[in-house]
């Protein structure tokens, strides 16, 4: 009935159904295959949500993924998983979340929304609960807004969901800002509907007056073009006068002065020359560059919103939302959002979570690791009344914590803060867009004021004049300065989003150029955890195992705290020891009952064929005198580590080992890794691995925090995967959040984007100024001409921007 | 030649009509998320199929 070789090929690039799970698409292999009615599927999740969907008559979810070339989706969550949303329908927490104005409305932020399909499938959930009057989903930011009916029951949307495969929380928006920001786009669009509406009149009229019309009507139509000029140069302009007053007082030279000149002088000398009775009158050229300068404003600022917009990288460390904080008045936790924790508040923390503030231990004892502030991977025990600090993780079973301080205002939060804050505004005033833009801008006018002097001896002050503007409004630097910080941002963005922490947006400029990645390998290219690889405890009997573990709980030593965690899933009674002994060169013994038992190290090493395991130490078991067991330990490689090795070898890279560890080991995890052998190096120290580095040129050194510091500070870009954030991040140049070895391909793709990106503009810009400039003093070029083209040219610039971008989706998306 | 104003009056009316439809629209915001609903449109062809109803209640609740 199993076809296996079929279910593990993907045939050509298509989807089969036997090869990929019918609900989510993830790739089946034999071991996460089940068989359900006829079709096959990764899990049981996805077998549920497709026959509730069938259930349901929502099937056509599945055709529009099809038609959107949607192969796959995220896994559904499992239903069980998600805590009961009761607490929603409590008052004192509705009111939080709803507004006076519109009490039976709340929003929710839904996790796993992929694509139209979720759409269509989110928005009619209302059919299937009669407390759901609507709902209505923005895929921009995978807010839905659900108006609920006078019942108010908000539990029944996430509840329903959730059976769908999707988690949903509820959000509260900053209203206020939002609609501030709502209000100001808004007024940016009546801005550019005024400009084009008067612009176009104009235009119109303008055409009469050049085709011929004398007298009365040449008259009339010029004052209708001045009437019609006034609320462009007036209302539509008015955010330019104030961006240049403010930068005049703050004594910088941005591309808007020159701007503002030229639309003013072009106004007003047409106005005189009109009120006169001279010909020489430029309200179309006026008008049409301000509602073309608009629009491509605009435009600018929705992509700016648009990378802006996205989770603070805080987010990305703390990926629960929601924590266990104890209802004073129920007596009992309950799951609620992180926003809404106060200090003050308890709350409940399970094993393996990051914690996400500051507080004070209640429980009295807990194991903590707290790598993330001190670097150091080896869990410590903290005591009640000790400070605990949001990024570390716990160890031990459950812990309750008061809390002191919350969100950014923890110590790791403020430290995120500062760093998002510090590269953010690197962008806003890249300083070589800046510098490049102020000499630009200066040339730009000091050679119009030339050529005005040139041109207006040569032939007539008035045709100086025309040829005069039209090249200012061609050659200012505008679509150059706006296009830079929007490739910075880009690339910044994607960055945060994968999790990557980076110092300033310099490294994107120096990525390209690397030649030479070197790899730290305890804890960068292994797990750095020390763990037991193979141990067959299947012919050891229960009393033996028990033994085994009464014993080595009673040692803090690595192997013991391995063989522990090995064996306290099993559920086993401790029996009592005596004789317990330590010796720590060669292990420990204990008598249970009538029986010896040691265990002991031996020192020779062996090393096994599996892939990604390294086996560093052989620990033997012996019951009075006799070898029992024998288990193997070590450190493994990490799962993709192997994988990004490769494909960095394949994309022209030369990786490197650099290890402190002895040549055994590295040997054995580089070979595995397929690095050749004159590219190890083993038993090195800091500053050996520093001069190593210095050997080479154009290097990127992958390590871990502190500990690589020296060799950070010798190569051109440092990347830090594990260790304290704030250590890290002063001496290397980004920090891989997530601890995932493939940020580093994404990191070097986003720098030779934006390298391209910028080489592009750059380029374009400079020929495109000089060219349509030069054009513009020989008179070829009009005012009117002109001032279409200027901002033409922003918008191409910005899509140049963009487009390397996208085509790094498409890549994403088809492989 | 005068019929050259009633038209110019005529055409500049039409404009300000035509703008003060846009700025209404604007204000109700109709062009607040422009993502959305270009999705959304083409999802309308797409129907819930027909289940029993008491089944549909059984199990959505």
């Amino acid at each position: 009935m199993i076809n296996t070789t079929a279910s593990t090929q993907r045939i050509s690039g298509t989807l089969t159904e036997a090869t990929h799970c019918l609900h989510c698409g993830e790739e089946l292999t034999p071991s996460n295959r089940i068989f359900s009615e006829g079709n096959y599927f990764c899990c049981s999740g996805c077998s549920t949500v497709y026959d509730l969907l069938n259930t349901l008559g929502l099937q056509d979810f599945y055709k529009i993924k099809q038609e959107q070339n949607i192969d796959k989706i995220g896994r559904p969550i499992d239903p069980e998983s998600v805590e009961e949303y009761g607490y929603l329908d409590q008052e004192n927490f509705a009111n939080q979340y709803t507004s006076l104005e519109f009490p039976e409305r709340m929003n929710f932020y839904i996790e796993g929304i992929h694509c139209g399909a979720c759409l269509w499938l989110i928005e009619r959930i209302s059919n299937y609960s009669p407390n759901i009057k609507s709902v209505a989903l923005d895929m921009s930011t995978n807010v839905a807004t659900v108006e609920f009916d006078e019942e108010k029951v908000f539990s029944s949307f996430p509840g329903l969901v959730k059976r769908f495969g999707y988690k949903a929380y509820p959000i509260k928006l900053d209203e206020e800002a939002q609609e501030l920001k709502k209000k100001e786009s808004r007024k940016s669009l009546i801005r550019i509907s005024v400009a084009a509406v008067c612009a176009g009149n104009i235009m119109l009229l303008s055409a009469a007056i050049y085709s011929g019309a004398e007298g009365v009507f040449a008259e009339q139509f010029g004052l209708l073009n001045l009437l019609l000029s006034l609320p462009v140069v007036t209302y539509c302009t008015w955010p330019f006068y104030k961006s240049v007053a403010s930068s005049i007082r703050a004594k910088r030279v941005t591309v808007d002065i020159p701007i503002v000149f030229v639309i003013l002088v072009g106004f007003l000398l047409s106005s005189y020359n009109f009120l006169n009775g001279n010909d020489q009158v430029y309200f179309d050229s006026v008008t049409a560059f301000v509602f073309l300068l608009l629009a491509s404003r605009y435009f600018l600022k929705s992509i700016q919103d648009r990378i802006s917009n996205k989770e603070p990288a805080s987010r990305s460390l703390f990926n629960q939302n929601k924590i266990l904080i104890w209802d004073n008045q129920n007596k009992q936790f309950f799951l609620e959002p992180i926003d809404n924790l106060r200090p003050g508040q308890r709350v409940k923390v399970n094993s393996g979570d990051r914690i996400p503030i500051d507080g004070k231990l209640l429980t009295e004892r807990a194991d903590l690791n707290l790598s993330v502030l001190t670097g150091e991977n080896i869990p410590q025990t903290l005591i009640k009344n000790d400070s605990i600090y949001a990024g570390s993780i716990l160890n031990s079973d459950q812990a309750i914590i008061e809390v002191l301080r919350t969100g950014n205002s923890t110590r790791i939060g403020k430290l995120l803060d500062e760093v998002e804050r510090n590269y953010r505004s690197k962008i806003s005033n890249s300083t070589y867009s800046d510098k490049f833009a102020t000499i630009f801008t200066l040339a730009v006018g000091i050679t119009a004021l030339i050529s005005f002097a040139t041109i207006s001896t040569l032939l007539d002050p008035s045709a100086a004049l025309n040829r005069v503007m039209a090249f200012v409004l061609i050659a200012c630097p505008c679509a150059f300065v706006f296009a830079l910080p929007l490739t910075f941002g880009l690339s910044l963005n994607r960055a945060v989003e994968k999790g990557i922490l980076v110092k300033s947006s310099k490294i994107f400029e120096k990525l390209p150029q690397i030649k030479n990645i070197f790899f730290d390998k305890t804890g960068t290219l292994t797990n750095g955890v020390y763990k037991i690889l193979k141990w067959n405890t299947n012919i050891l009997s229960e009393y033996d195992k028990a033994a085994i573990l009464a014993i080595e709980k009673k040692s803090s030593h690595p192997i013991a705290r391995a063989i522990v965690s090995h064996l306290s899933d099993l559920k086993l009674t401790l029996p009592e020891l005596t004789d317990f002994k330590h010796n720590y060169t060669k292990g420990i013994e204990a008598k249970v009952g009538h029986h010896f038992y040691e265990i002991l190290s031996d020192k020779n090493i062996h090393h096994t064929n599996e892939v990604n395991e390294i086996i560093t130490t052989k620990t033997v078991i012996k019951k009075d005198g006799q070898k029992i067991s024998e288990l193997f330990l070590g450190d493994s490689l990490k799962d993709d580590a192997k994988y990004v090795v490769n494909l960095l070898q394949d994309n022209g890279y030369r990786v490197h080992v650099l290890s402190g560890d002895n040549e055994n080991n590295v040997k054995s995890a580089a070979h595995k890794l397929g690095i050749s052998d004159n590219c190890i190096n083993w038993s090195k120290s800091p500053e050996e691995k520093a001069q190593i580095i210095q050997n080479y040129q154009e290097t990127l050194m992958v390590g871990d925090g502190l500990n690589d510091a020296a060799a950070f500070s010798s190569s051109d870009v440092g990347v830090s995967v594990q260790g304290s954030v704030e250590e890290s991040l002063k001496v290397s140049d980004s920090y891989l959040l997530n601890n995932n070895l493939f940020n580093i391909v994404d990191l070097l793709e986003y720098g030779s984007i934006t390298k391209n990106s910028i080489t592009r503009n750059t380029r374009f810009s400079l020929i495109y100024n000089i060219a349509a400039g030069t054009l513009a003093l020989l008179g070829y070029i009009n005012p009117l001409m002109a001032a279409v083209l200027m901002p033409l040219s922003s918008v191409l610039l910005i899509g140049s921007s963009l487009y390397g971008y996208n085509k790094l989706n498409v890549r994403r998306e088809s492989s | 030649m005068n019929i050259i104003f009633l038209t110019l009056g005529i055409s500049i009316a039409m404009a300000l009509v035509f703008l003060a439809a846009f700025i209404w629209a604007t204000k109700k915001g109709q062009y607040d998320d422009l993502t959305t609903p270009s999705e959304r449109m083409l999802l309308d062809d797409y129907e819930i199929k027909e289940t029993k109803k008491d089944e549909k209640e059984e199990k959505a609740i």
